[in-house]
């Protein structure tokens, strides 16, 4: 296992080093946009400090979009048959392979989430040392993106080991714009009412009970899917390895 | 050198650091910015990140200065076949808390579960009781920073010279030391009676040392210490107060309270310094077998 953590960790290091540094770009990317007002950057920044918890949340997203996308990357170079079999023989077999491949995954989720919590603080601390303002904390919306990242990788990546980084990436991206057409048809027939309540809710903070209670059981539902995931995953893998390309 | 010797200048060495690195940062933010400013508002949040990575530092410090090496530094997961005491790391807190809520209830309320159903409904009981296990376990990195050392390194060092019960007394108490010049101004127990404070500190951290010497010794590795540690201080026990009911609102609790109310923990500490001795006895049974 040592060995296949180590293989993980040398083949990802980039993509390891880049979630560290999506963290510190998400939290201060803003900062770095008030500074590139020539007008007046010490108000804006004051803003961004009082008021700029929206930009922060969408800075927070794309960061997590980001390390999503390298998440799906570290899969890359290992969807060959040669290597599937190389795999298949080893002790600890299939299952120490794609329980590697788990554990990086979500070790990338959790570089991330720790670089983000840092440097929030590291935010925090300079916004009150230069402008004596109180940031709004974030954390809590970095929690759920954290399992809503979980949730998703617990879908995406039995099809990239069943289909390869090629095939199932392109799987996933006619499934997202999928999701995307029937939501835009759902949103003209007024089918998506309900869903754009429960989202001005959300974005309210006055949430009814149902909706914060399922809040709140959903990182169990992404750790149990992910756990679920890594068993379908397990299964798949050497189906997969006949149909890689090389 | 006798391997006693060199544990015991390891560990002295391992003491300077940690408490070098996390007393001279600590003392000089009380004296600059004042402890309530510094550690109590959340203004400078990466300050209080940092210096609690004092003990941590320690421990890599010495083991380079002594050329230890790296063989059972606990850094390994360990996950297979432990999966049980990550769970007792996650939920040993909340039970401590449960208890509490009762002792507090029978103590100085009485057992009223109209007003406890009233007070604490089922949605608000789950979204609390879930949300804590959701987050709290997500910031056991920054309790990393004292179990590394603690845990990780000086109980290690400790248990050959002192015994199992001797590291559970003098290694919390050194812990509960460790937390002073945080006690000393209001931290936990206010500031009325600092030097009480820090004894309830001491008393405090034993009991909740030995738990998490039983996790590290269990597992091999410090992050169950590390997952416990955080749930104590990200709100694991607050679902006790789910229990709390007829406690009038005016009462006000002193620090021989305090001591009383850390009942709970002291028991449950005590149940696991037993475990750990039987299974430290069982080990020699076998050895000499």
């Amino acid at each position: 296992m040592k060995g296949l953590l180590y293989k993980e960790c040398k083949q990802n290091r980039l993509y390891l080093l880049l979630t560290a540094a999506a963290a510190v770009a998400a939290i201060f990317l803003p900062v770095a946009l008030c500074f590139a007002d020539e007008v007046e950057p010490m108000e804006s920044y004051r803003l961004l400090l009082s008021e700029g918890e929206t930009l922060r949340l969408i800075f927070l997203l794309l960061g997590f979009v980001a390390v999503g996308m390298m998440q799906g990357l570290t899969m890359m170079g290992d969807d060959t048959k040669k290597w599937a079999l190389f795999t298949a023989s080893n002790p600890k077999g299939v299952s120490g392979f794609v329980y590697t491949k788990y554990l990086l995954v979500f070790a990338m989720s959790g570089i991330m989430l720790i670089g983000c919590y840092s440097a929030e603080q590291a935010f925090t601390t300079l916004g009150y040392c230069v402008a004596k303002l109180d940031a709004m904390p974030i954390m809590s919306f970095a929690i759920l993106l954290f399992y809503a990242q979980l949730l998703l990788r617990a879908v995406e990546l039995p099809f990239l080991i069943r289909f390869g980084v090629k095939t199932g990436s392109m799987i996933k991206v006619i499934m997202l714009v999928a999701a995307v057409i029937l939501f835009i048809l759902l949103t003209l027939f007024g089918l998506m009412n309900g869903f754009f309540l429960v989202l001005n809710e959300l974005i309210s903070g006055q949430m009814n009970d149902a909706l914060s209670l399922a809040i709140s059981a959903m990182p169990f539902v992404a750790v149990g899917a992910y756990c679920l995931s890594y068993r379908i995953s397990c299964k798949l893998y050497l189906k997969g390895a006949e149909y890689y390309v090389k | 050198m006798s391997s006693k010797k060199a544990d015991l200048k390891r560990l002295v060495i391992f003491l300077l650091l940690a408490f070098g690195s996390t007393w001279i940062p600590w003392i000089a933010f009380n004296i600059i910015f004042g402890y309530s400013e510094w550690f109590e508002s959340g203004h400078y949040g990466l300050l209080v990140l940092l210096s609690g990575f004092g003990p941590a530092l320690a421990n890599v410090l010495t083991r380079k200065l002594t050329n230890e090496g790296w063989e059972d530094s606990k850094l390994h997961l360990n996950l297979k076949g432990n999966l049980k005491y990550y769970l007792v790391a996650l939920v040993i807190m909340s039970a401590v808390g449960v208890l509490s809520g009762l002792q507090i209830t029978f103590t100085y309320g009485s057992w009223d579960f109209a007003e406890i159903s009233e007070n604490a409904p089922l949605t608000a009981v789950l979204n609390t009781v879930l949300g804590t296990f959701a987050s709290a376990p997500l910031f056991a990195f920054i309790t990393f920073g004292e179990e590394f050392g603690w845990r990780g390194y000086m109980n290690d060092k400790m248990e050959p010279l002192l015994g199992t019960v001797g590291t559970c007394i003098v290694g919390g108490m050194i812990w509960g030391v460790w937390h002073a010049p945080l006690t000393l101004c209001g931290h936990n127990y206010g500031t009325e009676q600092p030097f009480v404070g820090v004894l309830l500190m001491c008393l405090n951290c034993i009991s909740s040392g030995i738990i998490l010497m039983w996790l590290t010794k269990k597992t091999g590795s410090v992050f169950p210490a590390c997952i416990m540690h955080s749930m104590n201080n990200n709100g694991g026990t607050l679902v006790g107060n789910f229990l709390v009911s007829g406690v009038p609102e005016t009462l006000e609790t002193t620090l021989l309270d305090e001591l009383y109310l850390m009942l709970p923990q002291v028991v449950v500490g005590a149940v696991f310094l037993i475990l750990m001795l039987r299974e430290k006895r069982l080990e020699k049974t076998l050895a000499l077998c």
